[in-house]
């Protein structure tokens, strides 16, 4: 998974843990900032997976020399 | 005799208000200085004239909280304020040589709870306001993180058509000192509300004021005036550390983390909530971090913070602790 994404997730864990600890007055905050977390969360878990559809990941330098191996072999 | 040391412990109130300023000034200037709106000297200016302006617009909420929230008003004498000074003093200059941007707010919550407790034990330590302000440290750079993110990703998609990439960088160079302007008046607004919060129980605690009593105005203007004074003062380590080591920065990105860390201040300012304006900020510069990559953030000198910050109560309780045991001595 995207770490960004995962990132606004352990955020929105923390906002959401802290619901319970916040006076009344203000819970509305961890609320709102858990949810806007989560929002980003799947923003960001979605421009990740998109982007690695459009540009699909090349292979590395090892395994591309493992491939050019391969292919003068034959 | 009384009264001297009363006035005595007031000086060193201030005093603290004006390393705060000194300490924190890189926090209001970091992001102008890193992305050369401003050369160093105009930019403690800039900050210095606008943490003055802050108490034109808030009213004194964060300073009764400090004042009437963290430990039982008939705990306070003259011995604990000083030695909750000497501990939050004492962390901020340490902190301030070892160039780690923490908070002066927590060391001086620390300091005061440390002192009551050694004078009376923990029963004096007023749960519900602690737990406030304890829940606030995380959310406030949480806060900050979120709005700068959304700002600047908003803020991103707006122009991202733009071709004229100098003229826009020109723009948002003049909208960042509109930007590190309100986020001055929002660290003059929390920071100084403090001092103004110690100041306030002083007196009462002298019998100067009774209890309930609302912050008089030479204080607010004592207060404003000595971070005002720290912050042209200025001190150039944490800029380094606020300004390029935890993310580089670009205008728009320093205008984004800057309005959004101020947009926190204005709303924890006006509830009456003492937070950290260094976590705030640093929750703010890792949000434009993010926004361009998680990789754009240094995490070893964001975790180096934040453990700072974690260490900062405890550090600054215990030698407010060790100081009141001292001058209970004499």
């Amino acid at each position: 998974m995207d770490r960004r994404a995962l990132f606004f997730l352990g955020a929105a864990a923390v906002s959401a843990a802290l619901y319970p600890a916040t006076d009344t007055q203000h819970r509305w905050v961890c609320l709102a900032l858990a949810v806007v977390y989560t929002v980003l969360a799947v923003g960001s878990a979605l421009d990740a997976w998109s982007r690695q559809r459009r540009h699909p990941a090349r292979p590395g330098p090892r395994a591309r020399k493992g491939q050019e191996a391969g292919s003068g072999s034959s | 005799m009384e009264t001297l040391l009363l006035w005595l412990v007031v000086a060193v109130a201030l005093g603290f208000d004006y390393v705060n300023g000194f300490h924190d000034a890189a926090n209001s200037i970091a992001t102008i200085v890193s992305t050369r709106v401003l050369s160093p000297r105009w930019a403690v200016v800039w900050a210095a004239t606008f943490n003055f302006v802050a108490f034109l617009v808030f009213g004194t909420h964060v300073a009764d909280t400090i004042a009437k929230d963290v430990v039982l008003q008939d705990v306070l004498s003259i011995g604990v304020i000083f030695s909750g000074l000497v501990g939050a003093i004492s962390l901020n200059l340490i902190t301030f040589f070892l160039g780690l941007p923490t908070s002066s707010s927590h060391a001086l919550v620390g300091g005061m709870a440390g002192a009551a407790v050694a004078k009376a034990g923990t029963h004096v330590l007023v749960v519900e306001g602690i737990r406030k302000i304890a829940v606030f440290i995380v959310l406030s750079p949480l806060l900050g993180l979120a709005l700068a993110f959304v700002v600047f990703t908003v803020v991103m998609w707006v122009f991202h058509r733009s071709k004229k990439v100098d003229r826009l960088n020109r723009g948002f160079r003049r909208l960042q000192l509109v930007s590190a302007a309100a986020y001055s008046i929002g660290h003059g607004a929390n920071d100084a509300q403090k001092t103004m919060g110690i100041i306030l129980a002083l007196l009462i605690a002298a019998g100067h004021l009774p209890k309930g009593a609302d912050v008089p105005l030479w204080v607010v203007l004592a207060a404003h005036t000595a971070i005002a004074a720290g912050t042209l003062s200025g001190g150039w380590r944490i800029v380094k550390t606020m300004g390029s080591k935890i993310t580089r920065l670009q205008p728009v990105g320093g205008f984004a983390a800057e309005s959004a860390a101020a947009a926190t201040l204005f709303f924890v300012s006006a509830s009456g909530i003492p937070v950290s304006t260094t976590h705030t900020i640093t929750g703010s510069i890792i949000g434009v971090g993010t926004a361009h990559r998680v990789s754009a953030v240094r995490w070893g000198v964001a975790g180096r913070v934040v453990w700072a910050w974690v260490l900062t109560i405890p550090i600054a309780a215990a030698i407010a602790a060790a100081t009141y045991a001292v001058v209970a001595a004499f």
